[in-house]
């Protein structure tokens, strides 16, 4: 018995020695360097020095943030119930497959190809012109924080409609023909039925995709205007300009504190949502 | 009076034909089985009453209202499905009143109702649990009341007691049954059970391959089998197989094989000939065969054999005795040696000859 | 190949039959929205790459060609980003 147990603890040491060593230990250091000084005493200065400096940048990270998240539940969830209700099986189809294009392209190459989609001159401006629906004079550029927008959703959009249709495929099937027979519309079905019944799917793609968000530089960098711009930005902007990084560290504190805040707000919901039933 | 009418149905996934052919007509407040093997397509039979799978040709109707076009929410037919799928994040009432819901009736009258139909499966009290914690059983009376509620024009059951273990599939067949009399509502039940539909249907449709190879009361279907499957699959557990007429003949005797028993076609079929006969009807004795206590019963056939097995089945043990090729199965009511010779008896009114 | 036939086929015929159906259209205008905005940028990246002079306002570029690497492209675009 006991020979067991230490067998099984040496089975499971490489395991956890990686983890501790290459993820727990960088974590608590970075989050540890936040708030201490090169001396080791504790302090706040670099936080302080951060919302100092970057407010705007982290106020800008909330609302893309929140917009994304907004945005990537809706189109997310309509995609997701058009490929499990609709009566129309063929086109349906089709969607399916080729909502999961995005997943394959990476986050540089998205952006690239959005910043000359986007762009005031870009392919979309000119397909409208060229179509008539729009004259020289009157296209916009999206480049900014709508551009980062979209780039972030048209993204994250396959990652999530993959696990939300997983989700909605794994409900049984006759729960559904049970309210169909019942006389309940499809669009009544998936608000009553099937939505309340994969709420933790759709909380947990969305609290994924926030920290993808939050951690990609790229696109803030390509697609965005300057100022102001995303904390992720900051952060590589403090260690490379700098060498600063204690603030740059402080920043990290920020950016994990606000989807820890995403998830405690998405924990409760879930956890309400449970007991008031 | 023909409330549900179906007319040459035909229904297929891909290429491959399920439903080939149904005709089924059932009247107001009937309670008809659908009975038949795995795979047979009883489950499709009722998707495509449902509107849950399109349909190659063929009319449904109810009443003069013709349904096979129309979307299944549009329908009103009912399911209680074998896997109860009741709405685990609703109460039972919430379960319950849903379809109510759905059409817009008021609170206080779905509430009327909803405590109606409780009363109605012995579920009062527990109208505000989770539909997860409760048993087998009450979770398929909260889906009966559930189809209930809307008052269908017909009720489909799919395997609703396959799922429940023997006793308390006993209580809710009864339940149902008891219920659909006082209700009077129209029903197909479908089970592979031939015990829960002798017990529970009007009538019983069996289904073999797509096809309804025979559809008749109870009684009918128990004791006039029209075909070899029917009787088969209706418990005849026994069946010898002759190759011609004349060997038939040689082993039961002509007197036996009374008119009603011999169709026309029979003197020039191809196919072998079958016998088939239950276990329960053979008369089986440990006494020689010119014994003259056996030659009491002149309409029945004679067969030799010895005991090979025996199992004891509660009431009674069932033998299987050798006789030539064929082995026969035979209720008796003691246990009998093995190598034991016996004489069986058959009277020729429990013979299905094919 | 016949099953996707037949299938298109019942399609049809339920779209002419239930007369109403204005959810077939509403769906296959979200998918065909979708689809562009899927497509979009992927064909202008395609493009890009086989392209030597694109000018605004012109819907397609004025030179083809597969000269351009990847490093002029990167620069072609950021020269003509505001
Ligand atoms: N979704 C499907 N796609 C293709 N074939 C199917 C599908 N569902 C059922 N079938 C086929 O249709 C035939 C009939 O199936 P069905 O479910 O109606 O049988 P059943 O009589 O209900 O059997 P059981 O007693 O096992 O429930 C089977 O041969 C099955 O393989
Ligand atoms: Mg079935």
């Amino acid at each position: 018995m006991r020979s067991s147990t230490s067998y099984n603890l040496w089975l499971i040491a490489p395991a956890a020695l990686m983890v501790g060593l290459f993820f727990l230990y960088p974590l608590f250091f970075s989050l540890y360097s936040a708030i201490t000084t090169d001396e080791g005493g504790l302090t706040l200065a670099h936080l302080e020095k951060a919302f100092e400096l970057y407010s705007n940048d982290i106020l800008f990270t909330i609302i893309i943030v929140l917009a994304s998240v907004v945005l990537l539940a809706i189109l997310s969830i309509s995609i997701a119930a058009l490929i499990t209700l609709s009566p129309f099986r063929s086109i349906v189809s089709l969607l399916g497959f080729i909502y999961r294009i995005p997943l394959f392209i990476p986050f540089i190459v998205t952006a690239q190809m959005m910043r000359t989609f986007l762009a005031k001159n870009g392919l979309m401006n000119n397909a409208f012109i060229a179509s008539g629906m729009l004259t020289p004079l009157e296209t916009v550029s999206f480049l900014g924080w709508s551009g980062i927008i979209i780039v972030f959703v048209w993204k994250q959009l396959a990652f999530c409609t993959l696990l939300i249709t997983g989700a909605m495929a794994a409900l049984d099937e006759s729960q559904i023909r049970a309210a169909r027979n019942l006389g309940a519309s499809r669009l009544r079905i998936l608000f009553q039925i099937m939505l309340p019944q994969i709420t933790p799917t759709i909380g947990v793609a969305m609290i994924l995709s926030t920290v993808t968000i939050m951690s990609v530089l790229s696109v803030p960098l390509m697609i965005g205007t300057g100022t102001p711009t995303m904390i992720a930005t900051d952060m590589a902007f403090r260690i490379n300009s700098y060498g600063d990084y204690h603030v740059a560290n402080a920043l990290g504190l920020v950016s994990y504190l606000i989807c820890a805040g995403l998830a405690w707000f998405y924990l409760r919901q879930s956890l309400k949502d449970k007991g008031a039933i | 009076m023909t409330h549900l009418l179906i007319e040459n149905l035909h229904a297929s996934y891909g290429d491959k034909v399920i439903l080939n052919n149904i005709n089924l007509a059932v009247a107001q407040g009937e309670m008809i089985a659908l009975l038949g093997p795995s795979g047979c397509g009883k489950t499709t039979l009722l998707n495509a009453l449902c509107g849950f799978m399109p349909i190659q040709s063929g009319c449904i109707s109810i009443g003069d209202r013709k349904i096979s076009t129309l979307a299944a929410e549009k329908r009103n037919i009912t399911m209680v499905f074998q896997s109860y799928a009741l709405w685990p994040h609703m109460t039972v009432s919430q379960n319950i009143g849903y379809g109510l819901k759905v059409q817009k009736v008021e609170r206080a009258e779905i509430e009327t109702r909803v405590n109606e139909l409780l009363s109605i499966v012995n579920l009062e009290g527990l109208q505000d649990e989770k539909v997860t914690a409760l048993s087998g059983g009450q979770r398929q009376r909260v889906a009966l009341a559930r189809a209930l509620a809307i008052r269908p024009d017909v009720l489909v059951l799919d395997e609703p007691l396959s799922n429940l273990d023997a006793k308390v599939r006993l209580n809710v067949r009864h339940e149902i049954k008891a219920l659909q009399k006082k209700l009077g509502f129209t029903s197909l039940i479908v089970t592979h059970d031939q015990e829960e539909a002798l017990v529970m249907a009007d009538r019983i449709a069996v289904l073999n391959q797509g096809q309804i190879e025979q559809l008749g009361t109870p009684e009918e279907i128990y004791h006039q089998p029209k075909t070899a499957f029917v009787a088969d699959f209706m418990g005849a557990n026994n069946k010898l197989t002759f190759s011609s007429l004349a060997s038939l003949q040689q082993q039961i005797s002509l007197s036996s094989l009374t008119q009603s028993k011999m169709q026309p076609s029979f003197s020039n079929k191809s196919t072998p000939y079958q016998v088939f006969f239950r276990s329960e009807d053979v008369g089986l004795t440990t006494l020689s065969q010119d014994h003259p206590k056996l030659h009491n019963e002149t309409d029945a056939i004679r067969i030799l054999g010895d005991v090979q097995q025996s199992a004891f089945l509660g009431g009674s043990y069932q033998i299987s005795v050798r006789c030539g090729k064929h082995t026969i199965q035979a209720d008796h009511h003691e246990n009998l040696l093995e190598g034991t010779p016996v004489t069986l008896c058959v009277p020729a009114g429990a013979l299905h000859i094919f | 190949m016949r099953n996707t036939m037949k299938h298109q086929l019942s399609l049809l015929t339920l779209c002419q039959s239930n007369k109403i159906r204005p959810s077939f259209w509403i769906q296959c205008v979200f998918i065909l929205l979708f689809a562009f905005a899927l497509f979009g940028p992927i064909t202008n990246l395609l493009i890009w790459t086989v392209a030597e002079t694109w000018y605004f306002p012109h819907a397609l570029p004025s030179e083809w060609g597969l000269n351009i690497g990847t490093k002029s492209l990167i620069l072609t675009v950021m020269s003509q980003a505001p």
